[in-house]
Order: structure tokens, then sequence, then C-alpha cells
């Protein structure tokens, strides 16, 4: 009898996943042809000098890579988009978390301050960046007067030393809406008689948030922060619609210097190097977080 | 019992799966097919032949001469009806064509800047089609046309019109405040400073467009140093540099000098904001090229504004003139020789003395083609100086990527005054630059 049921259980399975194999199909099939065959090609023609137009190119090894790695500008870029992923990462976590907590706890007209914190998330990121760049130049030096703050009383995208504090703030608040939503999926899926087990147990919300609930929602810590590394390190369509890498070259990031060098400058080949190493870079940190958290999360 | 309950809710997902698959399918072929429509109208366009409709595309990259693009195009389909000209006018230009160049989908005709590293890579890469032999050019000053010629004759792009840089000043400002035009730096600085002393900003910088402080600087420079043909040939071969010719820390000291007298906030200030501003009055001089004054006037027709060459320390300016614009044709157009035809029917209206004439009264900037009358009152101070002390034709261009990496650094002067530092980036930029072009 027993026998039986599990050889049809085992056919079920089969047949099962047999279906699921053929529905990743299509997304495999367009993620060889338009990412892994294009980056492929990619690597190629950072091996030759090709300025993006001509019809012949030579190829000249591995010099791309070290006039890029030796060029002070490109260093310049990748310190920036190091301080930024750092504050990214930080305040996205930080702030997220706490709206989750608190829509967590909001009963009552919970799908409208769901739905009000998620909106920034449906806007194009460059639409975003047009609206602050006139609320940077119009709204905020009259806040800044209004409370007397000196450096808020001028644009924070015409001051070299705070552009990159105005692009983190667009960022943050178009960037936190999906992981909120997130976060709160996670929230719900602690059992609660496990919090309730704690505070029994006489442990206050502090002790409960860290030692329960957070195991619960590592996973979810870890796509986050590998998601929003990966944001802070290729950030272009902020930058590029509010300052274009200005002023001087205080917000100029990899991703426009990527940008600049093909279209601008004409020098593809050495663009394309630059991404690999962008690549290398972001694929280094992802495996780092995951590593990091692995034996930490609930289930392992 | 249980067999009917699931067989009835496997039925209805079956049903909602095939409807959802139904118009995923939908939506992914509407995506194909709106290009399918295209092709079917033009089919049906051309296969008259007897009023046969060519279309052509022309990307058009100043901005500033849209509306006057527009009411050349409107003359011109008086006589020609069946040559539909779409004007394609995109912000950040010079980044599409590169872009479309690079997808080899270049637009069938543009006009670029003659001294562009663009428009010369373009060319040396054998996208353009050469003009040289066009009957058009026979209403084209010469000098002009062999200026733009290659080494081995060919023309790849027609020199339509010219611009130069400049001081303008609100008029009625000045004379209110009893100002005269200022011929020195120093007497431009006295005057600065007594606008400033009156609480009002004396020059308009828009310091976030990058492009217009790396033309401010040329412009201050250029009074000096005229042509620059052979300083760029001496720079290229490594017999001179940015560091080693003093005109340009000069310059460089020059526009530190002007950050003081300008807004606050001139680096969170954009050149759009800059016309409008000095239009309405909201400051008193305005350093720009001739190419502004159409957009100066359209956003306030009233505004009393005038034109003087920027002077220098001396008084002795050497004024610059400079070719504006001209028109490409793509290098493909010699297999499409209907388009062709409709093409060098339209360039040659644009190049009529009538189509430039046109042209002229609306851009305000002096033509290259012949018989053309250049009657501005608001830069008849410029005009005078050009004729009592001449002007000189500056064609050199820049290596390709060089004028984007100098926009790049150029605003660094207003934020770390290091003049030297500048200098000598840009001397190793340039180094590199060349260098890469070989």
């Amino acid at each position: 009898m027993q026998k039986g049921k599990s050889a049809k259980k085992q056919k079920k399975i089969k047949k099962s996943s047999k279906v699921m194999f053929l529905f990743t199909l299509p997304t495999v099939f367009l993620y060889t042809m338009f990412f892994s065959i294009t980056m492929i090609i990619g690597v190629y023609y950072s091996f030759t000098n090709w300025n993006g137009i001509s019809k012949d190119y030579k190829m000249v090894g591995f010099k791309n890579y070290i006039t890029v790695l030796k060029d002070g500008r490109f260093r310049n870029a990748l310190g920036f988009n190091v301080v930024y992923t750092i504050l990214l990462v930080a305040f996205i976590i930080f702030l997220s978390l706490l709206i989750a907590l608190a829509l967590n706890k909001v009963t009552r007209f919970s799908t409208f301050f769901r739905s009000i914190f998620f909106i920034p998330a449906v806007i194009s990121m460059v639409t975003v960046g047009l609206i602050w760049n006139e609320l940077f130049y119009r709204a905020v030096p009259l806040l800044g007067q209004f409370l007397g703050i000196e450096w808020l009383k001028t644009s924070l995208l015409g001051n070299p030393k705070l552009a990159i504090v105005g692009i983190l703030i667009v960022n943050l608040w178009q960037g936190c809406a999906i992981p909120t939503v997130l976060f709160l999926a996670g929230l719900q899926s602690v059992p609660k008689d496990l919090l309730e087990a704690a505070k029994i147990d006489g442990a206050n919300s502090w002790k409960r948030f860290t030692n329960v609930t957070i195991p619960y929602i590592i996973p979810i810590l870890n796509m986050v922060i590998i998601t929003q590394a990966k944001a802070g390190f290729t950030i272009f369509d902020y930058i590029k619609v509010m300052t274009n890498g200005g002023p001087g070259q205080s917000t100029e990031a990899i991703g426009l210097l990527i940008y600049r060098h093909a279209i601008n400058e004409g020098k593809f080949s050495r663009s394309v190097a630059e991404s690999m190493i962008l690549f290398v870079i972001v694929g280094a940190i992802s495996i780092l977080a995951l590593k990091l958290t692995s034996n930490k999360q609930v289930g392992e | 019992m249980c067999a009917n309950k699931q067989g009835g809710n496997s039925m209805k997902r079956n049903f909602l799966s095939l409807i959802l698959v139904f118009a995923m399918v939908m939506g992914l072929t509407a995506c194909g097919s709106a290009n399918n429509v295209e092709n079917t109208v033009d089919d049906a366009q051309s296969s008259d032949t007897t009023d046969k409709v060519v279309e052509i595309e022309f990307v058009q990259v100043k901005r500033e001469a849209g509306d006057t693009y527009t009411k050349l195009i409107e003359k011109f389909n008086e006589t020609h009806p069946n040559i539909i000209i779409t004007q394609n006018v995109v912000p950040d230009a010079q980044e599409v064509l590169m872009t479309r160049a690079s997808a080899d989908n270049l637009p069938d005709m543009f006009n670029h800047w003659p001294t562009d590293a663009q428009y010369v890579q373009f060319a040396q890469e054998g996208l353009l089609l050469d003009q040289s032999g066009e009957s058009y050019l026979s209403n084209v000053e010469q000098n002009y046309i062999d200026v733009m010629k290659d080494e081995e004759g060919h023309l790849y792009i027609v020199p339509y019109n010219m611009n130069y840089m400049g001081l303008y000043y609100n008029v009625d400002l000045f004379s209110e405040a009893g100002f005269e035009e200022p011929k020195t730096w120093d007497a431009l600085m006295t005057i600065a400073q007594q606008i400033k002393d009156k609480g009002e900003t004396a020059f308009l910088l828009p310091n976030k467009d990058s492009w217009t402080v790396s033309q401010l600087f040329l412009n201050i420079e250029g009074k000096d140093l005229g042509s620059h043909t052979d300083i760029y040939a001496k720079m290229s071969n490594g017999e001179t540099s940015f560091a080693e010719i003093p005109e340009y820390k000069d310059a460089l000291e020059k526009m530190i000098q002007l950050f003081d007298f300008t807004e606050a906030d001139s680096l969170a200030y954009g050149y759009d904001q800059a016309i409008n501003d000095f239009a309405n009055g909201n400051g008193w001089m305005f350093i720009q090229g001739n190419w502004a004054l159409p957009s100066i006037k359209a956003a306030n027709p009233d505004v009393n504004v005038a034109m003087i060459p920027l002077p220098n320390d001396n008084g002795d300016m050497i004024q610059n003139t400079g070719a504006d614009s001209g028109f490409c044709i793509n290098a493909k157009m010699a297999d499409e020789p209907e388009k062709l035809a409709a093409i060098e029917e339209f360039i040659g209206f644009l190049l009529s003395t009538e189509g430039a004439q046109i042209y002229t009264d609306l851009d305000q900037s002096p033509s290259c083609v012949k018989g053309v009358v250049l009657d501005v009152p608001e830069l008849a101070g410029m005009n005078k100086y050009i004729e009592e002390n001449g002007a000189v034709l500056d064609t050199a261009s820049l290596p390709i990527g060089f004028e984007d990496t100098k926009r790049g650094k150029i605003q660094n002067i207003f934020i770390d005054k290091d003049v030297d530092g500048l200098l000598a980036e840009l001397s190793e930029d340039f180094k590199q630059a060349v260098s890469e072009e070989q």
C-alpha cells in the first residue's frame, strides 16, 4: 500500500517539477540572450580599442584595464560609490525596518498607509529626479531660510560637499518603498506565539526584536543588503538627471563615468572595461554578504 | 463529490490561465506590430508613383533654432509638398547621435558644429557623405567652404552660419545707472563692483551647465589668443601645453574674479533659467554668444540689450568668429537616390539667398550664404568692432573626447580655485586624448 502511495507521489513530483522547469525556460532564454551573451561580447570588446563607431579596431589585451585602474578619476568615482553605498544600505535598512515595524502595528486603514509608502516605487527614477531638482532649487532654500540653517539656504545640488546628500535623500525617498514591503511580509512571518512566549519569559521589546524577529527576517535582510549594495554601486539615473556628475566632479559615480566614457568621449572599449571591474566588485560584495549571514538564519 | 469539486476548480483554473496566456501573447505582438503598421503606410504611399512622397528625418542639434527650422520647413513645403521633413530636436543631441552612430542608425541628415570633435570623428569614420560636388555650394561664400574641406578636398559639412561670443548688457539698467560700455577688463570689474554695491547681480553665470563654463573660458582666452589652430597643433606635438601658455592661466584667474559678482548659487543655476532672468532684468550682464539672442528676446520681447566684445586687459581684443553650424548627410544616402535627391532639394533651399535670409532674420547670426543681410540692432556694437578691427575665423577643433573631459573638470575652478592644478590636469588630459586618437 505504502509503496504504491510513494510511487504515485514521486510521479506527481516529477510531473510538477517538469512543468516548473518549463516555466523557467523563457526567463532563462531571455537572460542568456540579453545578459550573458552581451556580457561575453562586452568582455571581448574590452580587450580591443574600439571607439564605438569605427568599422575596424585592434586587440590591445589588458591595456584598457590597466589604464582604468591607474586613472585617478576612476579611483575618485570608486571612492564616491563606496561612501554612497555604505550610507545607502545603512539608511535604507534602518528606515525601511522602522516603517515596516510601524505599518505592522497599524490595524485601521492599513491598506491606505501601505499604499502611501509604496507609491514612490511606481514613479520612474528620472521623473523623481526632475521633481526633486525643482524642489531642491526652489523649495528647500525657503525651508533653510525659515530655519536659519546656512547650508540649507542654497540648493544642496549646487554644493559640492552636500550634493551627495541630496542624491541620497532622493534615493531614500524612492528606494525605501520595496524594502519596506519586503520587511513587512517578513515581519508577518514571525510566529506570534514565539513572541508571546518571549514576552511571558520577561524579554523586553528590544530583546524580543533581536532574538526572535531578526532571525526570521535575515533572508530578507540579506536580499535588501545585496540589492541595495548593487543599487549603490550602479547608481546612475538620479545623478544624470540632477547633477550630471557635478558640481565639479563631486558626484561623478562609476556609472556616470562609464556612460561619459562611452557616449560623450567615444571610448567604448574603456567603458566596457570599467563595467567589468564594477561587475567584479558588486559580485564580490554579494558573495560576502551571503557568506556572512548564511549561518544565522532560521532553518540553517 | 470530491472528484467533481476538484474537476470544477481545475476547469476554472485552466480557463483563467488560458486567458492570461492569451493576454500576454497579445501584449507581445502589440509591441512588434507598431512597426508593421508604419511600413504598410509607407508602402501604400510610395506605390503611388505620380505623387511620390519622400520622408526625411532631420536631426536638428541646435535647440534654440527649433522654431526657426520649423518655419523654414513650412516655407519649403510650399514649393515641395511631397517632401516631408521631420525635424527631430532632442536634448543632449550629441549623446543621442553617438548612441545612434554606434547602433548604425544615424538619421538621414543632421546639422552639427564643424569644430566639434564628434563631427570630426564621424567624418573620419566615413559616416558622412561627401558634398564637395553639390550644386548648392555655389551659393556659399568660398572661403568658408575652403576652410571646411579636409586635406583631400572632401567636404563633409556645408557651413551655414557663424557665431561669436561676447558680453550682453541690459541697456536700460546701464543708462539708468549712468554706466558706459566697458572697454577694458578693469572698467568691467569696476562696473561689476558698483552693481554689487547696489545689491544686484552683475553677471548671470549658469555654472550648472558646464558647457557654458567651458565656453566662458574660451571666450576670455580667445580675446588674447585669437585663432587656436597653431596652438592645438603645437600641443599635439608636445611643444606646448595649457600650463605653459600664460593667457590660459590669466583666463582662469579672470573666471575666479567673475565668480565674486554672480549669484550665490551659480553651480545649481542652469542656462534656461539664466536666459529667463536676464530677459526679465534680474541680472545686468550675460556673457554668451550671439545664439542666445533669439532665446532672450523670446523670453521677453521688450527687453533692451546690446552685445559688445568681452573686454581684455588692454582693450585690444581679438574677436574670434567660428562656424556655428552646418549640414551633414548620412553616407548611406548614396544608396537611396530618391532620399538623396529630396535632401539635396531641401539643403539647396536652405542655402538659397531666400532661405538663408529667413534663417538669419530669425536666428540673428551671420550667414555663410552669399547675399544675406544681417540687420540686428542688438549686435550693432559687435559688428562695429569687427568692422573696425577685423575678425579672426577660428576653425580649430580639439582632440576627440577632450572637450567633454574639459567640461567635466572646468567647474572645479569655481570650487577649489586651484588654477595651476587645473591647468596641469588639462595639459595631461589633452596629451592623453591625442595619444588615444592614434
